[in-house]
């Protein structure tokens, strides 16, 4: 939505004029290194992160707590800092002005590298990639090849202020787009039969398929766009940077991170530990 | 003789008119299209357990219910709704006297107060407002520094009053938005509460030689307080309801949990409709709880 | 000549001075020159026809209403803009509205102790002993635990002249009184208000009842436009007004 959209901005602005303010002026490394947010991370002892429940990367499990790829990652992080992991359940919407109000000290949230956040935010190399998928209606679409979706006569639902809308604006132009505020909300669109189809990160389009057999169809197996998906900090912090980037190196070369992403992403064998269902 | 004159005519009953039976008729009809659609014509299945699960749950291992998630952020709903309100009218209180003061500058700050408050959207300011005092104020209190440093003991009754340590200056940034705003609100019900009473009030006061605070104090604010009791009351089930614009700002109340749990069950009708109840409860219960205290009132000096 | 009776007290303390007192709302004159001294124990009777300044002449005595011109003393304090003043002036001046202006969420007695212990700092013991002696005078001891609500309009004035007493002032303003009161409830106020004077109270009470202005004053103003027209003994003005104006108003009013 724009409005919400300029007020993300507006808020972002006054935040950063106020914020940053100080940070343009420490223009010593060594004063950098030594406000550097590892160095605030060791002395509090706890690693702060940001992040919004999203299949299966977070997730509430039956007793409340979180579970999911990403929990996982954070959990990594912070045992190898020697430090406690704080989790800060934040909406989507407000998760950036968040982390430049340093309401915690990194975002590790999905969150796909794009330019313009890249203007606001600082990201790591990517942990994990993932990309979109869509899910079609087999009473409105049943048939159509990925090409036939762009069409005016085509509704395509989508959450509201993530990739998933600008990748289904890039792919299908001519098709409107129906946002939401949830996937959850957009999916039922899609099993109601008000939209044709529902993009959305991998791997829920397909889990949500393999749920309603006979109702929902993917026009294609592939990704529709390719993610990087990285931790997001503030600016004006290389030594963070840097330590968080070469923390994802080690653990995409020794293997972990695809372990974990495999063991997440490829079933749902970890369902019976999340109420869904 | 007045004692044997007879007693007064029954009034007759209310029957049912033909347009009762017709109206209500209606809305059964209505209700049940409404029902027939969601069952029949809405491809849903509806499952309530994933969310009840999410109300409370019981533990495979000792057996015990456990509040989850939704009980959990019900109850921050009651603390921000319980200290917001609290904070709220005494904003209020000091506003609303500001506001009808002889001194002009406190006229014109309470004025510009509610002006700027009632005239912004609620979303906007609580953004706004949130990111600058959390972000500039609260390290300047060394509100984090106080919760990360606190005792055991401390922790656990800040824990049971306010919000989990960990989450406690957010708590205080969104009490304090919920307060500020709804505070201009409760200073215009103030204002006008105290000015519906008749000015023979001051004159009878102020001829005993009272001061213009005791004339406040002890004359006006007691009777303007019966009269603000009804909107008042309906100021602070809004304050409930509007509790939920704070879920922006990562504060796990109950419309923030509702989003998890929708996000994590995907059952986003049933979610809604369990919040909703919930929600219901709550502010119903206020209704009736402030409708006794008003009638209370009323009988106690009339 | 009203100095005749002036002169009898000229030696006594004068209790109120007013000199050429003015008011205006915006354009309008609502008082003008008003001179008029009151000695201790004078008992003056203030008539006039509707308009003619006579309220707003004894509300500028306690400051409810602002005067713009001349200078009002009160037993040698002169009301300035200073509230502290203001307020001293008003704890030693009783005043009786028309419609009482009681406080309907406090009981009778509370009514009366509120003033005392506010103001002068009485302990509640004593200033509910005060009060109950003042109820008492007033006939109304036995109403005192319930609320205004619960009483008739001339017990509630009656419960006004008590909450007034106990501030033990050294003057009392009455401000049509009576006018208020279905007719039945009058003589009861007036009763009192006559004992009052018979104890030697000071009092300017503004009224039409010229049965209870013949029966007590010393003195009687007649106001019409905002001016004192005439000021003069009972007997002399009852029998002999001197202006047109006056004869009229007596007409009018002795005629009912």
């Amino acid at each position: 939505m724009n409005l919400r959209k300029i007020i993300t901005g507006a808020a972002m602005a006054g935040i950063m004029a106020l914020g940053l303010g100080g940070v343009a002026k420490a223009d010593v490394a060594q004063s950098l290194s030594s406000e550097s947010v590892i160095e605030e991370i060791k002395k509090r002892g706890v690693l702060r992160v940001g992040m919004s429940t999203f299949v299966p990367w977070a997730m509430r499990a039956k007793d409340g707590g979180l579970i999911g790829f990403e929990i996982d990652v954070a959990k990594k992080v912070a045992e190898d800092m020697e430090v406690e992991v704080e989790f800060i359940p934040t909406q989507w919407s407000g998760i950036i002005p968040a982390l430049i109000a340093k309401k915690f000290d990194v975002i590790i949230g999905g969150m796909s590298i794009t330019p313009a956040r890249n203007l606001t935010v600082n990201f790591t190399i990517p942990y994990a990639h993932s990309g979109q998928q869509m899910v079609a209606s087999m009473e409105l679409a049943d048939g159509m090849a990925v090409d036939d979706f762009n069409s005016s006569d085509v509704t395509i639902a989508c959450r509201r202020g993530a990739t998933p809308c600008n990748a289904a604006a890039k792919l299908f132009p001519k098709a409107s787009l129906s946002r939401f505020d949830d996937d959850a909300q957009a999916f039922q669109e899609v099993v109601n039969g008000n939209a044709h189809g529902f993009i959305t990160s991998a791997p829920k389009p397909r889990f949500w398929m393999e749920k309603h057999p006979g109702k929902l169809f993917m026009p294609t197996e592939e990704n529709l766009t390719q993610g990087d998906e990285a931790f997001a900090l503030r600016k004006g912090d290389p030594d963070a940077l840097n330590f968080f980037s070469n923390w994802i190196q080690v653990h995409t070369s020794n293997g972990w991170l695809q372990e974990r992403h495999d063991f997440w992403f490829t079933n749902q064998n970890w369902a019976d530990q999340v109420a869904e269902n | 003789m007045a004692h044997d004159r007879p007693p007064p005519p029954l009034k007759p009953k209310r029957r049912w008119q033909k347009i009762d039976v017709v109206i209500i008729g209606l809305a059964f009809v209505a209700i049940a299209y409404v029902v027939y659609r969601v069952e029949h014509v809405l491809v849903y299945k509806w499952e309530w357990q994933p969310v009840l699960d999410f109300v409370a749950y019981k533990n495979p291992d000792t057996g015990e219910w456990v509040a989850n998630l939704l009980i959990q952020g019900l109850l921050m709903t009651l603390r921000l709704a319980f200290w917001g309100t609290i904070a709220a009218a005494a904003i209020g209180l000091v506003m609303g006297l500001c506001r009808i003061s002889q001194n002009l500058f406190l006229r014109a700050t309470a004025r510009i107060y509610v002006e700027l408050i009632r005239n912004i959207p609620p979303i906007v300011f609580i953004f706004v407002f949130y990111f600058f005092i959390s972000s500039q104020i609260m390290p300047i209190i060394g509100v984090d520094d106080f919760a990360r440093n606190a005792s055991p003991e401390t922790a656990s009754i800040i824990g049971f009053l306010f919000s989990p340590m960990d989450l406690f200056s957010n708590f205080l940034a969104g009490v304090i938005c919920l307060a500020m705003f709804e505070g201009a609100y409760i200073t215009e019900i103030v204002r006008a509460g105290v000015q519906s009473i008749e000015k023979g009030q001051w004159e009878g006061a102020r001829a005993i030689g009272l001061s213009r605070l005791n004339v406040m104090r002890d004359v006006i604010l007691p009777q303007a307080i019966r009269k603000i009791l009804p909107p008042l009351a309906g100021q602070f089930i809004t304050l409930v309801k509007d509790s939920a614009i704070v879920s922006l700002i990562s504060i796990q109340e109950l419309t923030f949990s509702a989003t998890e749990v929708a996000a994590t069950t995907t059952r986003v009708f049933e979610t809604w409709i369990v919040v909703g109840a919930m929600y219901f409860v709550i502010c119903y219960f206020f209704a009736v709880l402030f409708g006794r205290l008003e009638k209370r009132l009323s009988q106690d000096r009339r | 000549m009203p100095e005749q009776k002036m002169t009898e007290q000229n030696d006594s303390r004068v209790m109120l001075e007013m000199r050429g007192v003015g008011k205006w709302y915006g354009d309008f004159c609502a008082l003008y020159d008003i001179n008029l001294q009151v000695h201790l124990g004078q008992r003056v009777v203030v008539c006039g026809p509707s308009g003619s300044g006579k309220s707003t002449m004894i509300r500028c005595v306690n400051r409810l209403e602002e005067h713009q011109a001349g200078h009002i003393i009160v037993d040698g304090a002169e009301l300035t803009d200073d509230t502290k003043n203001i307020e001293l002036v008003r704890r030693e001046v009783g005043m009786v509205f028309q419609h009482f202006n009681l406080f309907p969420h406090l009981t009778v007695l509370r009514n009366c102790t509120l003033g005392p212990m506010r103001n002068l700092k009485v302990p509640r013991q004593e200033a509910e002993e005060r009060a109950m002696h003042f109820l008492e005078r007033v006939r109304i001891a036995e109403q005192a635990h319930k609320y205004p609500s619960q009483l008739s309009g001339g017990q509630q004035q009656r419960v006004a002249i008590a909450r007034a007493l106990c501030m033990k002032p050294k003057l009392m303003l009455f401000d049509e009184p009576t006018s208020a009161l279905d007719p039945e409830m009058i003589s009861g106020v007036l009763e009192v208000m006559v004992e009052l004077a018979t104890d030697g109270m000071t009092m300017v009470c503004v009224t039409h009842e010229m049965g209870f202005a013949k029966q007590v004053a010393d003195s009687m103003i007649f106001m019409d436009e905002g001016e004192i027209v005439e000021m003069a003994p009972p007997e002399q003005f009852f029998s002999n007004p001197k202006t047109d104006r006056a004869k009229l108003f007596l007409s009018q009013i002795l005629s009912h």
